[in-house]
């Protein structure tokens, strides 16, 4: 038997690449019209990888808008011709740090808000739905992001970065800090755990997966 | 128990498999493996029915996850111009570090650079004005001064050096019976022509108050005798003596003595000769009887310090402690004559100064002042320099943090 590997993450880059050339040349000269066009081409995936990543929609504006104003002033050092990988690997360092930031501030308790009637009612982020709860719905989307908000950081940005937005082992390596191998055996684990998890929600009373197995 | 370690060992095993297997399957659904290593992989597959459901399992996933759709950001990120200018400058913290970095290092090679210009040593320009107490106020001291080996090497004013000692206090012990017969420290007020600026009316109310009688010193009753320290004190009490000796270098004939701590108290002790003829300074109108057949004697307060001066008529040792004064150090210049040269060894911890007679005393008026001075602003000043040092360091070292923060950041955005 004999399967051929097939991955259907595509790049998400469907822009012309000489178009995007053209505009990271002339943002490199200082051109902030040409830089603001290529936030507009990419806002989207960026936004996508740090809502994704912290989970909070307003924490994952703050991180987009402070990606490309670190992208603007370190545009002059870019020389690869992926713009949208190296785009992507500020948000990860961006979205990094702010989770390392969020962890330093003390945390806001939601009981305590709840408690105080002078406090405006809170509008948590939407965690989605458990994958109990999705198993329910049968969405394989919201189940998918509900198991991705189940890895380890590490791992979530790495299958994010490769699994969803197309990057290569070595430029996740680059955006991440760690050499190839580990990026490898993160995104090995990362899936593994995903189809556990996957496997676990739609099989609540059958057959154990391997996660099971494993605890 | 061996159930149990078989059981951990089991679990410990499981996951470690089942992460090498994810691996291999990962590689494969990437294309990432040899052609060799593919192969058997493939060949594995067809022969494991669970293999191939994970990989069917973990294909899925990978195929969900690229089939994502991208969320629309909730706005435009365009940036403005002006937001996008780097920041010029430091931050508060920043700057506030580099400047105090700055201070600290100026301020360190300022007081470097003054102590270097003194000398580098611990000598005391003339001018210092430095705490003098009696003997008698430091009998509860705890430490001495060394001995003076040898005197100063053709110094004609005897000017007695004494190598550098252990600054470890010494214990209390009695001074051995063989030492030489020791004088209680008899001192006697004499503001000499250079040496001490006490002024006579108070010295001489000063040795009205204070009792006649010799009390020996506690000091040196402890310090046993050596014939070392003997001749140097002869030695330098004889230069002392010396009719060349010009009023200038009379106060520079200095004994240093090594050793008192840091914290040694200061101690002062002039033993005057009764003067044959009159003096500027009032005399004592009831100098104490000694001993006729104990040599008067300069006790360096220490152990093996012991400084013998040629014996001397009993009555001339008159004794008056001179408790809290202050008196003008002695000019130690080397340049001020002859005896200029007999600067005391540099000690870290004290020194015996033993000013000579000004050139028209005779041996009589010869004043010796025996002073251990304490370091203790010496040391205080090198402390200083070396807390100003460490300030430096550590500002420097917050500083090249935030160089390297700033490196990495700037390494991080591209």
């Amino acid at each position: 038997m004999t399967e051929p590997p097939t991955t259907d993450a595509a790049p998400r880059d469907d822009f012309p690449a000489d178009a995007t050339a053209a505009l990271v040349q002339r943002a490199r000269a200082g051109d902030v019209a040409a830089f603001n066009q290529l936030v507009l081409q990419h806002q989207d995936a960026a936004y996508s990888l740090a809502l994704r990543f912290l989970g909070s929609p307003p924490a994952a504006e703050d991180v987009t808008q402070e990606a490309f104003i670190r992208a603007y002033r370190g545009i002059a050092k870019f020389e690869g011709e992926r713009f949208r990988a190296w785009l992507l690997s500020i948000v990860a360092n961006a979205a990094r740090d702010e989770l390392r930031r969020q962890r330093r501030r003390p945390q806001r308790s939601l009981d305590a808000a709840r408690d105080d009637p002078d406090q405006p009612a809170l509008d948590p982020p939407d965690s989605g739905p458990s994958p109990e709860t999705s198993a329910l719905t049968g969405e394989l989307r919201g189940q998918l992001e509900a198991a991705l908000r189940e890895l380890p950081e590490d791992w979530r940005m790495v299958v994010l970065l490769s699994d969803v937005h197309g990057l290569a082992y070595d430029e996740i390596a680059a955006a991440t800090g760690v050499p190839v191998g580990t990026v490898k055996s993160r995104l090995s684990r990362a899936r593994g755990r995903l189809r556990d998890l996957l496997r676990g929600v739609r099989e609540p009373a059958g057959l154990p997966g391997r996660l099971e197995d494993r605890r | 128990m061996r159930w149990w370690i078989a059981r951990r060992t089991h679990d410990a095993a499981q996951p470690e498999e089942a992460d090498a297997t994810d691996l291999l399957l990962s590689a494969y659904l990437d294309d990432d493996l040899a052609p060799a290593e593919r192969d058997a992989f493939e060949r594995r597959l067809s022969d494991d029915a669970r293999l191939r459901s994970d990989l069917a399992g973990l294909r899925e996933v990978v195929a969900s996850l690229g089939n994502l759709e991208e969320l629309r950001a909730p706005r435009a990120f365009t940036i403005a111009a002006e937001d996008a200018r780097p920041p010029r400058g430091f931050s508060r913290l920043e700057l506030g570090v580099r400047v105090g970095a700055l201070a600290a290092a100026a301020a360190f090679v300022l007081a470097v650079g003054v102590d270097l210009q003194r000398g580098g040593s611990n000598e005391r320009t003339a001018g210092d004005t430095v705490a003098v107490r009696s003997a008698a106020e430091s009998t509860s001291s705890e430490y001495s001064a060394p001995a003076a080996p040898a005197a100063g090497g053709g110094n004609s004013a005897g000017v007695a050096t004494a190598p550098e000692r252990s600054l470890t206090p010494p214990t209390d012990t009695a001074a051995p019976a063989s030492a030489p017969a020791v004088v209680p420290t008899t001192f006697v007020t004499q503001p000499t022509a250079a040496a001490a600026t006490t002024t006579p009316a108070s010295s001489a109310q000063r040795q009205q108050d204070q009792p006649s009688t010799p009390t020996p010193s506690p000091i040196a009753s402890r310090t046993p005798g050596g014939a070392n320290s003997t001749s140097t004190t002869t030695s330098a009490l004889q230069g002392a003596a010396a009719p060349t000796t010009t009023p200038a270098v009379a106060a520079a004939a200095s004994v240093t003595s090594a050793a008192a701590p840091a914290l040694a108290p200061v101690l002062t002790a002039t033993a005057t000769p009764t003067p044959p003829r009159p003096t500027p300074t009032p005399t004592p109108p009831a100098p104490p009887k000694a001993d006729a057949a104990t040599p008067a004697a300069v006790q360096g307060s220490g152990s093996g310090s012991t400084q013998v001066a040629p014996a001397l008529p009993a009555d001339s040792i008159t004794s008056t402690p001179v408790a809290e004064e202050r008196v003008a150090a002695p000019s130690i210049a080397p340049s001020t004559g002859s005896l200029g040269a007999g600067i005391g060894t540099d000690s870290p911890s004290g020194r015996v100064i033993v000013p000579a007679p000004a050139a028209n005393d005779d041996w009589g008026q010869a004043a010796v002042r025996v002073s251990v001075t304490s370091h203790e602003g010496i040391d205080s000043v090198r402390a200083s320099e070396f807390g100003l040092g460490a300030l430096a360091l550590g500002l420097g070292g917050l500083t090249g943090w935030f160089w390297y923060l700033r490196r990495r950041e700037a390494a991080a955005n591209v």
